[in-house]
């Protein structure tokens, strides 16, 4: 009796439908067979199959087009540290593989990139670069210099003031002089360490936020880079173009003046051909015309922050005095 | 806005099937400013090198292999006129605005009156074909394949009283090898320098005026094209292997222009400097132009690829584009088109037999002065506004004198005294009522 209840049930479950239950994988049939496979081979991506190996410009081309457009961090930064190596490997007067002026715009959009090691890699590839060809793209390099300056993540504004830095060294007449490089980039430079632009009332004090948190640290930096600007573009540099006069060509003055240019572009400041430019996209090449902007518009948010973070001492107190001989030394002889 | 342009013609046979260029198009125009754009395009024209010539109106292209010349009218947008000449062209030129100059196979020239359609040809004063022409307003230089630059008079050309066969006024045969390119200086002296470049591998600098040659110069590849810069300093070639080259004319130390140094014109100079090259291989530099102001160069080369090349850099600086076929001419469009006071709105086809030429052009602008324009444009002042100015100084001077009587001072004097006699009538009456206002005061009190 009791056993026929179990034989029963036994025979009841072959014909019952398993209870599908919730969450859990439907079970096996009686008769599943596994046909799954493990393919055992090696993928080989495109090969070219010469017996050369390819000639190093076409491989710095095949680096350089990598480094701008791939996908994956790791791949770009290996192909910037490849064109790193192979430019400081060669001697310093020869030419470069690639023309600066197709490398610039290019690899300049990096300046813009997420990862941090991508970042460094390009700054130690810029500083391979000639001087004179960085100078021609000043505009260029600072509109993308700029953008990382006003970006949201911390790490890409420090970065980019790294890249000013470099600019700064390289082409400082031709980063203040170029259209919209004076204003725009003082401009980035307010609205990246908090000092306000407008003159609004004084009684809402701008809260000292750059000195909080993480980005605490790199406001003493921003402000020695902002003092090594302002110096770029208001003070006076000690080597002004001497004019010889050539006594024994009598007839003709200033021949010079009258040969095949020898800058890049020389005319542009007539703006023939581009739309009309405002204040800001202006090209300031006198110091006086910067003089004048920078007091009419800066000057005085300049230096209520200075007198802010001098006050706070420490790091901050004295990077704001570097700032502070730099603005005096620079609007001296200004009488506006 | 001011914007600069180019015309690029392409000789057919594209290299490659690529899909993104139409297949038809012949002749492009780009537009360089704000960004380079291509504006407009041609169909259905082939041309050989120097063979493009574009007016303010029109487009005039020789076909390659053909006796036939294609007219495009800009102002339409399509192929206005196919004209067909007894010989196959080599080379077109224009002089002005309204004279065609065309160079055939057999070394003729054929000059053609766009407006009244008269045609006149020279004798074969070449042996082999005209592959090159520059021309100024009074002057025409044909280059050929024989070596030899012939100078013609465009005046005597044209005179319509002469019977006798045309001959060059002087030719100059120094090169050794086919000419391959010809410019002209932009000065209106008679001291004009005239540039060729042939195959052996030299560039000749020569005032075609007095026939003088003024410099030789050696190059280390065969040039194929030249740029004159727009104040006559240097001079761009393109070479056979893409490279560019810049030739100056003028040294920063010396008083003397070292072209017209008698001491240096019999020894040929080498140019030692390095070429400019491109990063990719273009093929060879088959077409030249540089911009307005002379900062931009560009190229066009056999493999399709327009180069543009900085000037103040001596480097090149992008590619501009790729036309998929060899680019065998390339015309820089000024910014500031001269405006003329008639246009050809259609050409008149040329007629080849004597006659009567009816001249057919359109009025563009109207001829009455505007004294403030001719003001302006004029050097210094205007000797009527001086005369003018003058005799305002030098005009009687009204002398105020009151027995002079005139009818509107005798008015003047009138209204004066009425006037005064009003003044002291009133006078007497404050008077009179102040006298009373003290009595009443000293009589109140």
């Amino acid at each position: 009796m009791g056993s026929s209840a179990r034989k029963k049930k036994e025979k009841r479950k072959d014909f019952k439908k398993p209870k599908l239950k919730v969450g859990k994988t439907k079970a096996k049939a009686d008769n599943f067979t596994d046909t799954s496979f493990k393919a055992k081979s090696i993928v080989v991506n495109q090969q070219s199959l010469t017996t050369a190996a390819p000639s190093s410009s076409s491989q710095f081309a095949h680096y350089l087009s990598l480094a701008s457009s791939s996908k994956s961090d790791t791949q770009r930064r290996d192909a910037l540290s490849y064109l790193t190596t192979q430019l400081s490997s060669q001697p310093v007067n020869d030419p470069l593989p690639l023309p600066t002026a197709i490398l610039l715009p290019k690899l300049l959009p990096l300046i813009l990139d997420g990862s941090a090691s991508v970042r460094t890699q390009l700054l130690k590839f810029l500083r391979l670069l000639p001087p004179a060809d960085v100078g021609d793209r000043a505009e260029q390099a600072l509109l993308y210099t700029r953008a990382g300056m006003t970006h949201l993540a911390a790490e890409i504004r420090v970065d980019a003031l790294a890249v000013l830095e470099w600019l700064l060294e390289v082409a400082k007449e031709d980063i203040v002089t170029c259209p919209g490089g004076w204003v725009k980039t003082l401009k980035s430079f307010m609205s990246m360490m908090g000092w306000a632009v407008t003159s609004g009332s004084s009684k809402w004090t701008s809260a000292s936020k750059a000195s909080f948190g993480k980005a605490g640290k790199s406001f003493p930096r921003q402000m020695l880079v902002l003092s090594q600007f302002l110096k770029a573009g208001l003070v006076e540099s000690e080597a002004e173009a001497s004019v010889t006069a050539n006594a024994g060509l009598y007839p003709l003055v200033d021949v010079e003046r009258h040969m095949i240019p020898t800058r890049s572009n020389a005319f542009a400041h007539l703006n023939l051909f581009g739309s009309s430019r405002d204040e800001e996209g202006e090209m300031y090449i006198d110091r006086e015309d910067r003089q004048m902007v920078f007091q009419k518009r800066f000057q005085a948010p300049v230096e209520v922050g200075m007198e802010n973070a001098r006050k706070e001492a420490g790091e901050a107190g004295r990077a704001a005095v570097v700032l502070k001989k730099v603005l005096v030394d620079g609007m001296a002889d200004y009488n506006g | 806005m001011l914007s600069e342009g180019l015309i690029t013609s392409i000789r057919a046979h594209p290299k490659s099937a690529n899909t993104a260029i139409a297949k038809d198009v012949g002749i492009y125009l780009h537009e360089l400013h704000p960004s380079h754009i291509i504006k407009s395009s041609f169909k259905k024209s082939s041309t050989p090198v120097n063979a493009l010539v574009a007016t303010s109106t029109h487009i005039f292209a020789a076909q390659a292999d053909k006796a036939v010349v294609h007219i495009y009218s800009r102002e339409r947008g399509n192929q206005e006129a196919l004209v067909s000449f007894p010989e196959r062209l080599h080379s077109l030129a224009l002089v002005g605005d309204g004279i065609l100059v065309l160079g055939t196979a057999e070394g003729r020239v054929i000059l053609w009156e766009i407006c009244t359609g008269r045609q006149i040809s020279t004798p074969n004063a070449h042996l082999q074909a005209v592959s090159c022409i520059a021309a100024t307003q009074s002057h025409l230089t044909t280059g050929s394949e024989d070596s030899n630059i012939h100078v013609w008079s465009v005046p005597r050309l044209f005179s319509l009283a002469s019977n006798e066969t045309q001959q060059p006024l002087r030719s100059l045969s120094n090169h050794r090898a086919a000419v391959t390119s010809l410019a002209l200086g932009h000065s209106s002296s008679t001291t004009n320098i005239c540039v060729s470049a042939s195959r052996d591998n030299t560039v000749i600098v020569w005032n075609y005026h007095s026939g003088d040659l003024l410099r030789t110069f050696l190059l280390p590849a065969t040039p194929l094209c030249l740029a004159l810069d727009p104040c006559d300093r240097a001079v761009y070639a393109g070479f056979e292997d893409g490279s560019l080259q810049l030739i100056e004319f003028l040294q920063p130390k010396s008083t003397l222009n070292p072209l017209y140094d008698a001491n240096l014109q019999t020894t040929p100079v080498q140019i030692t400097e390095t070429p400019w090259t491109a990063p990719s291989e273009p093929g060879a530099a088959l077409c030249i132009g540089l911009s307005y102001d002379g900062t931009c160069l560009f190229s066009g080369h056999a493999t399709g690829k327009i180069a543009q090349w900085d000037t103040g850099r001596r480097a090149f600086s992008l590619e501009l584009a790729d036309l998929n076929a060899p680019v065998t001419n390339l015309l820089t469009l000024s910014p500031f088109p001269k405006q003329k006071l008639t246009r050809p709105s259609t050409v008149v086809k040329p007629k080849l037999g004597e006659g009567q030429y009816v001249f057919t052009a359109q009025l563009s602008k109207s001829i009455t002065d505007n004294s403030f324009e001719a003001a302006i444009n004029h050097q210094g002042l205007p000797t009527e506004m001086l005369e003018d100015a003058i005799s305002r100084f030098y005009g009687p001077i009204a002398a105020p004198s009151y027995s002079t009587s005139s009818s509107g001072d005798e008015k003047l004097r009138q209204e004066n005294e009425e006037l005064w006699k009003v003044v002291n009538e009133q006078r007497a009456l404050q008077k009179q009522t102040f006298e009373k206002y003290t009595k009443l005061k000293s009589g109140g009190t």
